[in-house]
């Protein structure tokens, strides 16, 4: 992705990229940001991710779990709720038709040219 | 894996400013979220070291309003009050110093002897000779008292008691 990301944009599809990849494989909070950082948001602070999880977590989209950490205190887990699937699945059809407008008015721009 | 005295004590700094700014956030969930970024700072110091680690969390400040802005409603937060009053009192003291020692100045400057002034209130005698200089004040500053109580209740945020302390997050 490009470096000159909106920040407002990263925020408003952050939960949906978050749900999308717990519910691929739970994982603790720095782990998380290295995966989304993996996924092409290299850029991603952990400022941004961990204050999303909470958020998530307190809305009811997200449950976590205290694993034992070898590296020192237990890591908390997260993986997604039902509710929090639901919002996924919602949410991920909302960009797909977004999706679908911008390509169509770039398409149409290009044409008109 | 143990972290280094260094880091940890970086790391202890670091999430005492972070707790400060949190102190709106009810206290189970604030110890939460503290344990939690205390783990994920020690991930992320094996992979980048502490420094970075911290780095990229951004300031405790900034931090903590992005934890706040998730919040369903904001308490006021005292301890912000505190150090709000602590200011206005530590202003009052410096401005008070300035102008006893302006008095002990000018009594110096005429020979010496005994003055006494009012300070927002206060009662200021200074006295002052070739042998020393001393001071006694006396009274009660309601300026001063108006003045510490104001900077206690907007530090703290006291009108999320009766907003509700509703957030825009």
């Amino acid at each position: 992705m490009s470096d000159a990301r909106d920040p407002q944009l990263l925020k408003g599809v952050l939960p949906m990229l978050v749900i999308g990849l717990l519910g691929a494989a739970e994982s603790y909070g720095y782990e998380l940001v290295t995966r989304l950082r993996t996924a092409g948001l290299d850029g991603i602070a952990p400022g941004t991710v961990y204050p999303t999880l909470t958020r998530l977590e307190r809305e009811g989209r997200l449950t976590s779990r205290l694993v034992p950490s070898p590296s020192g205190p237990a890591r908390k887990y997260y993986r997604p709720t039902p509710a929090g699937e639901a919002y996924y699945a919602s949410a991920l059809a909302a960009w797909d038709e977004l999706g679908a407008v911008v390509g169509a008015v770039a398409t149409r721009r290009e044409d008109d040219r | 894996m143990t972290l280094p005295l260094a880091d940890r004590i970086r790391r202890w700094r670091y999430l005492q400013d972070v707790e400060l700014w949190l102190d709106p956030m009810p206290g189970r969930r604030r110890r939460e979220v503290l344990r939690e970024l205390r783990t994920n700072l020690a991930d992320a110091a094996q992979d980048v070291g502490m420094a970075r680690a911290i780095e990229d969390l951004g300031k405790p400040r900034a931090l903590a309003r992005s934890y706040l802005d998730t919040e369903p409603r904001r308490r006021p937060s005292w301890s912000l009050g505190v150090l709000g009053a602590g200011a206005v009192l530590a202003v009052a003291l410096l401005a008070l110093m300035a102008y006893a020692a302006g008095m002990a100045d000018t009594l110096l400057a005429t020979g010496g002897g005994t003055a006494t002034g009012g300070f927002l209130g206060l009662r200021v005698v200074t006295e002052a000779s070739e042998n020393g200089l001393g001071w006694e004040v006396s009274g009660w500053s309601w300026a001063l008292s108006i003045a510490t109580v104001l900077g206690f209740l907007l530090a703290s945020a006291s009108w999320r008691l009766v907003t509700g302390g509703r957030s825009g997050g």
